[in-house]
């Protein structure tokens, strides 16, 4: 896992740290602020009813917390979860409070520097992506990232995991129908 | 230089409350026809202390009101009025308008001040019409001084050569004017009590320039000669507990026999110094309970513990736990305590979650000992094992520290009953057994509601009205009967009454007429008996005595659920009803049982267990289609397949192959199919919703030794969810 | 509703802070070297008769403390009292007393101030 930090000092005004990351072909990014730890793959325990995309809880640092497959929520192919796959764990404000998740990502790249300025919006990528979630696209050395938005990501996740198992799929999938 | 007092409000508020408490149970202790001196004294001195705070604070509505019932209290103690019902009810309702308007004050939400002054309006017209009161003879003047000591002299000697006197070393801190409390009224209160010598200490004041006109430098050194009890001068200073520093002790004319308040250790407020008298008998006892006992202190050891004022009771579901409070029942004030400190809940909690991880991780590590191999693993592993032991040791201590007696909640009944009672025209006897027993702070929170609505179904519904009772040959006083106690790693709370009973007709009619049973059913009386637990089953109880929260016993059940508890109810027409709840000592651990369930592992909570076994093949039979039963202690039990429910592979799937775990939720059985029982353990519970959300059939979940997550599993919801999936 | 048996003064109903802004006190100079304390002499006023007294530290002459208004103190009120008076023996300069207060006397003698203050 290579974090090599863009010094604070560097990032001008109207800039925020981002956190990228690997998934399939794609590069996405979440804000640093958010993210509380990077650790590798351990087995879940799995819970009852869940959306596929959730893998199960596991327990960090004494907190049981969800770990959901990105890939499965972005209706990606599976992948193997091999030695360099990696949780991404983040934090999540909703009208509940603060929430951890646990992300599973293929693997983490560069803490880049990103000039809110020269944020993209998304533009309307038909099916595939549910754009309530991305704020929008912004190019680092010649990659473009995919910033999301990690509170709404997991917010339209999480009326489906209060109690109505079996219609979480079915929201879930919604907007990323492939 | 003036400082912002409102950082001092919430004491006062705390304190105010407390002290209400302390006046209400005093007032229903009183007995009407001969009251102790001792409880109009305490009842006069929260009214006084106060008034005197609300004044500080600038709260003059408050300050006013409480003036008036200070001015009627003097009356009383001073024997100018005499004790009667009706002053004592309206007193009572000055208790609840106090309450009220500290509680508006508080949370700066308007108050209907009508009620206010119309008790108030009360209170005067009382204070005025006391000279057209008849007065009793002069029998009974209620001397002011609280310590009545007509004690006989000391056996061994007569009157001794010098009386006795209290030297009293008294030394605020600097913020003892914020708190609301100022040194003058105590030295009135003390010049009450005996002939008092006041010698000030200037030492500490600064020069004019640098006074700081709210802090007190002042202290002083005092003289009180008279017989003073210990805990009168105590309870002069109660208030103060906290902002001073105080001394106490005794001189001259104690001889050893007569050992009247011997205990020469009066520290009250931390740090302090404690001082032996050494021409006394000095028993270093603590300074809340009266030292000897001996036939010669009787009368005085009487006059301070009997008719005294009321537990050091919180108002139930107090916010602070005050850690190491001595609940005595009698002890009277808090001030005695010197062993106690208040302790902020969010400090206990982070010291259980702390002591909740230690557990886990010293289970980790015996995992791991238990594995390794080599010269010293054996000293490790005895290592570990005794590292579990005092692990265990010091989570037992937290969890007892976070304990309170249920008298907290317990308190609060004997207004209610008699209240309710009143109004409803019954007579009613309130007994109240067990109240020591203890139970963690935040099962004891909230408890009291569930508690609350089955006294009142007790009172409403369960016992007759007078004439009823008699007619059948009880006695006109019905008794409602509260009682607490440890049973085998739970505690049992009882509600129980001489009334009636219940109706099993008119309970199955009515379950019937609302199609919760079907016309031909046919219930035990056990299951009947459960019926009114059903939601849409309650009578119309009225939702505006309660506190608004939801009413019916299908609530009571599932606030006892909530608690990791159960409730069973047993009846019989004509004699009355017991309501039995089970609940566990706390909510962060639970007693558990691992199952395996393929490659999973489940923990039922032991609470909900009946037994566990192997069944036969023969003595499995299949309903309609695919439901399948089993015969248990002559009844048929459905069995749920954990494996199906849960979405698991199962090790097997005959059941003759697995294991059956008999398990009850909500007054139903049902047997749960296991692969394996894996063994029993303590866990501490974890919350699977703080992050992820609520699932069926799952209460929450614990870390294993290996560090893996385990599910809790809520057999109600299990239960429940199953029925769904049959019905689906 | 605000009548007490004691008779004390009708405080008017006042919410809120509990000490005086300065300047709604009710002192008032009764001349070069005097001061009238003013009826009520507690902790909520302390603040603003120490500043009133302030005034005065300094005089070089007689200071005369014009008590005959105070109808409530209390120790914090005293205290001030107290300590000016203290003050301005230190300096060698002098305090005289005007008028009777059986509340401050008595609150002086419970607090054991009334050598202090040299009340007659």
């Amino acid at each position: 896992m290579s974090t090599n930090a863009v010094k604070p000092e560097q990032a001008g005004a109207g800039s925020h740290q981002v956190l990228t990351f690997v998934l399939g072909n794609e590069t996405y990014g979440v804000d640093i602020l958010r993210v509380q730890e990077i650790r590798g793959w351990s087995a879940v325990t799995k819970i009852p009813h869940a959306p596929s995309h959730v893998l199960g809880v596991l327990n960090l640092r004494g907190s049981i917390v969800p770990i959901v497959d990105l890939r499965m929520r972005f209706a990606l192919d599976r992948a193997e979860y091999t030695a360099i796959t990696v949780i991404i764990v983040v934090s999540v404000l909703s009208a509940a409070g603060r929430r951890d998740f646990g992300v599973v990502v293929d693997g983490v790249s560069d803490v880049v520097d990103v000039n809110t300025a020269e944020v993209k919006p998304a533009p309307e990528l038909g099916s595939r992506a549910a754009t309530d979630y991305i704020r929008g696209l912004v190019s680092v050395s010649d990659r473009m990232v995919v910033l999301l938005d990690i509170d709404r990501l997991i917010a339209t996740d999480m009326a489906s995991f209060a109690g109505n198992t079996s219609q979480g799929e079915t929201s879930l999938v919604a907007g990323a129908a492939a | 230089m003036t400082i912002d007092l409102t950082q001092f409000h919430d004491a006062f508020f705390e304190e105010s409350f407390e002290a209400l408490d302390s006046m209400e149970a005093a007032l229903l202790k009183l007995d009407i026809g001969a009251p102790e001196p001792e409880l109009i004294n305490t009842i006069f001195r929260v009214a006084h202390s106060i008034k005197g705070g609300s004044a500080t604070f600038g709260f003059s509505d408050i300050a006013s009101f409480t003036h008036s019932c200070e001015t009627l209290l003097d009356e009383l103690r001073s024997g100018g009025m005499q004790v009667s019902l009706v002053i004592s009810d309206v007193l009572l309702k000055t208790v609840d308008v106090m309450r009220a308007m500290l509680r508006s004050t508080q949370s700066k939400q308007p108050l209907d001040m009508q009620k206010v002054s119309d008790v108030q309006f009360d209170v005067e017209m009382m204070i005025a019409q006391k000279n057209n009161a008849p007065a009793k003879p002069a029998a009974a003047p209620v001397k002011a001084a609280p310590a009545v000591v007509p004690a006989p002299a000391a056996p061994a000697s007569a009157a001794p050569a010098t009386p006795p006197r209290w030297e009293i070393s008294f030394r605020p801190y600097r913020e003892l004017f914020a708190r609301g409390n100022d040194p003058l009224r105590m030295m009135r209160e003390l010049a009450e009590l005996g002939e008092l010598t006041v010698n000030v200490d200037v030492s500490a004041l600064p020069r004019f320039e640098e006074l700081d006109a709210q802090s007190c430098y002042l202290a002083w050194k005092l003289e009180l000669a008279g017989d003073v009890p210990e805990d009168a001068i105590k309870q002069v200073f109660e208030w103060a507990e906290g902002d001073c520093d105080l001394e106490l002790r005794l001189t001259g004319g104690a001889t050893p026999a007569s050992g009247t308040n011997t205990n020469a250790n009066g520290a009250v407020a931390a740090p302090a110094a404690e001082l032996a008298d050494p021409s006394s008998n000095a028993t270093a006892s603590t300074a809340a309970s009266a030292s000897a006992p001996a036939a010669a202190d009787a009368a005085v050891a009487d006059a301070i513990l009997s008719g005294a004022a009321a537990p050091t009771a919180a108002p139930a579901g107090a916010p602070t736990l005050t850690a190491v409070k001595d609940a005595k029942p009698d002890a009277i004030s808090a001030v005695g305590d010197s062993g106690s400190i208040r302790v902020s809940v969010e400090k206990i909690d982070e010291l259980m979650n702390t002591v909740g991880e230690l557990v886990i991780t010293q289970a980790m590590l015996s995992q791991l000992g238990a594995a390794l191999e080599g010269g010293n693993a054996e000293k490790l592993r005895a290592g570990l094992a005794q590292l579990e032991r005092n692990t265990r040791e010091l989570q037992e201590s937290v969890m007892r520290v976070r304990m309170l007696p249920i008298s907290f909640v317990f308190s609060r009944f004997p207004r209610m009953v008699r209240d309710i009672a009143q109004r409803l025209g019954k007579q009613i006897d309130l007994k109240l057994t067990g109240e020591q027993t203890e139970l963690d702070k935040t099962v004891l929170e909230k408890i009291g509601d569930p508690l609350v609505h089955l006294v009142r179904n007790s009172i409403d519904h369960g016992i007759e009205m007078p004439d009823v009772r008699m007619a059948a040959g009880k006695d006109a006083i019905g008794t409602v009967h509260l009682d607490a106690c440890h049973r085998g790693g739970n505690i049992a709370v009882e509600v129980s009454d001489d009334g009636g009973g219940l109706d099993k007709e008119r309970i199955l009619a009515k379950a019937r007429q609302r199609g919760l049973v079907g016309p031909n059913d046919v219930l035990t009386d056990e299951q009947i008996h459960d019926l009114i637990f059903l939601p849409g089953f309650s009578t119309a109880e009225k939702t505006t005595d309660l506190s608004g929260r939801g009413v019916g016993m299908d609530v009571v059940r599932r606030n006892v659920k909530e608690l990791g508890g159960k409730i069973e109810l047993r009846s019989e027409r004509g004699k009355g009803s017991r309501f039995i709840i089970t609940l566990p000592l706390t909510l962060a651990i639970v007693d558990g049982q691992s199952v395996a369930v393929g490659s999973e592992t489940y923990i039922i909570p032991l609470i909900s267990i009946v037994e566990s076994m192997r069944l036969k093949e023969t003595s499995i039979s299949r309903l309609s289609g695919h439901n399948e039963v089993f015969s248990f202690r002559g009844d048929y039990l459905p069995i749920i397949r954990l494996h199906e429910l849960f979405g698991v592979e199962p090790r097997a799937r005959a059941l003759h192959e697995g294991l059956v775990v008999i398990a009850e939720g909500d007054g139903r059985r049902v047997g749960l199919f296991v692969d394996d029982l894996l063994g029993q353990q303590q866990v501490v519970i974890k919350s699977l919703e703080v992050n992820y959300g609520h699932v069926e059939g799952v209460s929450g979940a614990t870390i294993l030794g290996d560090g893996s997550v385990a599910l809790i599993l809520d057999v109600t919801g299990i239960i429940h969810a199953a029925s769904m999936r049959a019905a689906a | 509703m605000n009548k007490s048996k004691q008779g004390t003064a009708t405080r008017a109903t006042r919410r809120g802070r509990a000490v005086k802004t300065p300047g709604t006190a009710t002192e008032h100079k009764t001349g070069s070297g005097g001061f009238a304390i003013a009826a009520e002499c507690t902790v909520a006023d302390a603040g603003s008769l120490k500043a009133g007294l302030a005034k005065l530290l300094d005089d070089t002459g007689m200071v005369t403390l014009d008590i005959s208004a105070v109808q409530r103190i209390d120790t914090a009120g005293l205290q001030v009292i107290a300590t000016f008076v203290r003050e301005r023996e230190s300096r060698g300069r002098q305090v005289e007393w005007h008028g009777t207060a059986p509340a401050l006397s008595a609150a002086a003698k419970l607090l054991g101030l009334s050598s202090l203050l040299k009340l007659s």
